[in-house]
């Protein structure tokens, strides 16, 4: 990403029967029941609330798989596949990005390591 | 209401070579032989993970022609992991209302013929389809959940290994339960990774098992007083608090609320440990401690208080096993069992009078409480 590509974001939906957004999904508004909505996009930047690592993920994913729930702007949470091979610190920024229907996510800043977990014996005790 | 628990059934939990239906079967042999094969009149029975596969599609027809139980009305109920208790819930309300005499129930599941990936892909089917989509499992949610818990609420921690020590050593008294040798606090703690924070003695193990009740119109000394269950948004993200459930909290006040007791009055509760921190979550849930305080029902001894409630003493999911359709029926027959005074090697001293069962179907998106009790004359 250079200084004059634009912010990511993402695709997200608003509830024209009451103030929620939220990310697209089948079904009706999650907070009301409304079925009218408008398009809307919302920063692709997000908070690590928390994060683990499957040791044994379900038949057909490979071993392991990581996954985190985040928090995008407006309070919207969503799971996702984390994409590298350290669990992230709740409380770390990260960046969403959405193929096939997936979200993913990767660290927000350059990736040196800090605030991210082991995964070994020394999982930190404030998890 | 008007239904009482009247006998209870068990098969063995574990890795079992029967097939389902032979396991189905045992269970409700077992509970039919607590009423003196008195004629049954409608057959439930609780089943998550489909028995297409070993060739036993209509699970209930062939259930009802092995065990004699027709003429019967009778179906299938899936709750996922609440598929039992939602199964003696129907059949309770079907009883109460008059429509049938005599109910069997039973709850039924064979899952060590499978591989574990494979098992964790058919227990991630009842997530919701945006999260399997990124590859979630149970035990993965489960961990976001207890990670998001311990944040809050740090000191309870050091709880989560005594929630497995003493669900194995009530286990071991158990002689239908899947695991019958305790193990330590430093067993539990040395465990491998699962999904951190859960170690594999946190986790609920893959087993077979089936549990069975008959229920019967009247009142007994484990009428059904109370009955609750609901629903939560199936994506653990579409929840405002992702450290308790709400549908087990919604459940809860249902069924307290036409019991006409307190939860002081509780003496003894089957609760879904399916993960050890659930136990402390699922307390709080239901009102019986303090929202954080889920912990000190697991304290060391000395250290403060135990609550007098006696917890699990089947072992729970965490001793006695999950094969998940049985385990809600197993819960109940559990709590019958123990007010009724016949529960054998697991029997509590005291003979408690109050009971109630908790059983999470899913990572919590339908929940179920049902409490037991001295019902009064009709």
């Amino acid at each position: 990403m250079t200084p004059s590509d634009p912010p990511a974001v993402l695709a997200a939906v608003a509830c024209a029967s009451c103030p929620t957004v939220y990310l697209p999904r089948p079904g009706p508004c999650p907070v009301c029941g409304g079925t009218a909505r408008t398009p809307r996009t919302i920063p692709a930047e997000a908070v690590v609330l928390a994060a683990t690592e499957l040791s044994t993920p379900a038949e057909g994913w490979p071993a392991p798989h990581r996954i985190a729930l985040v928090e995008l702007a407006g309070g919207i949470r969503v799971l996702v596949e984390w994409a590298t091979a350290r669990l992230p610190e709740p409380g770390r920024p990260v960046r969403v990005e959405v193929a096939d229907g997936r979200y993913r996510a990767r660290p927000a800043a350059s990736g040196r390591g800090e605030g991210e977990l082991p995964i070994d014996g020394s999982f930190p005790a404030t998890l | 209401m008007n239904c009482h628990v009247a006998a209870s059934g068990w098969s063995r939990f574990g890795r079992r070579s029967e097939g389902l239906l032979e396991l189905a079967s045992e269970a409700g042999r077992a509970a039919l032989e607590g009423v003196g094969r008195d004629p049954i009149d409608l057959l439930v029975v609780g089943h998550m993970l489909g028995a297409e596969g070993e060739g036993v599609a209509h699970l209930v027809a062939h259930l009802a022609e092995r065990l004699g139980v027709g003429p019967a009305a009778g179906w299938r109920i899936d709750a996922a992991s609440a598929s039992g208790a939602a199964a003696v819930q129907s059949a309770a309300l079907a009883v109460a209302g008059g429509r049938y005499e005599r109910a069997l129930v039973i709850g039924a599941e064979k899952m060590t013929h499978l591989s574990t990936p494979e098992v964790t892909r058919r227990l991630a089917t009842s997530l919701a389809p945006t999260e399997q989509a990124v590859g979630a499992t149970m035990p993965g949610l489960a961990a976001l959940v207890t990670q998001r818990y311990l944040r809050r609420y740090p000191e309870a921690r050091s709880a989560l290994a005594e929630v497995t020590v003493r669900a194995r050593s009530n286990a071991a008294r158990n002689p239908f339960a899947q695991f019958t040798s305790p193990v330590t606090r430093e067993a539990v703690e040395q465990s491998r990774w699962v999904a951190p924070p859960l170690r594999l003695l946190h986790c609920a193990a893959i087993s077979d098992g089936a549990a069975a009740v008959v229920l019967e119109r009247g009142h007994g000394p484990a009428t059904v007083l109370g009955i609750g269950q609901a629903f939560s948004p199936p994506a653990l993200a579409d929840r405002s608090d992702s450290t308790h459930f709400a549908a087990t909290r919604e459940a809860a006040r249902q069924a307290f609320d036409p019991a006409r007791c307190s939860r002081d009055e509780i003496q003894v509760a089957e609760i879904h440990d399916a993960f050890a921190p659930f136990a402390l979550i699922d307390l709080e849930d239901l009102g019986v401690a303090e929202p954080g305080r889920g912990a000190r029902f697991f304290g060391p001894p000395g250290a403060e208080p135990t609550p007098a409630l006696q917890l699990n003493p089947s072992g729970g999911l965490l001793g006695r096993g999950h094969p998940v359709g049985a385990s809600g029926v197993a819960q109940i027959a559990e709590i019958s069992a123990q007010l009724r005074g016949d529960a054998g090697p697991t029997q509590l001293s005291g003979h408690p009078r109050r009971g109630l069962a908790q059983s999470i179907g899913g990572l919590g998106a339908q929940n179920f409480v049902t409490i037991l009790g001295p019902g009064e004359a009709p």
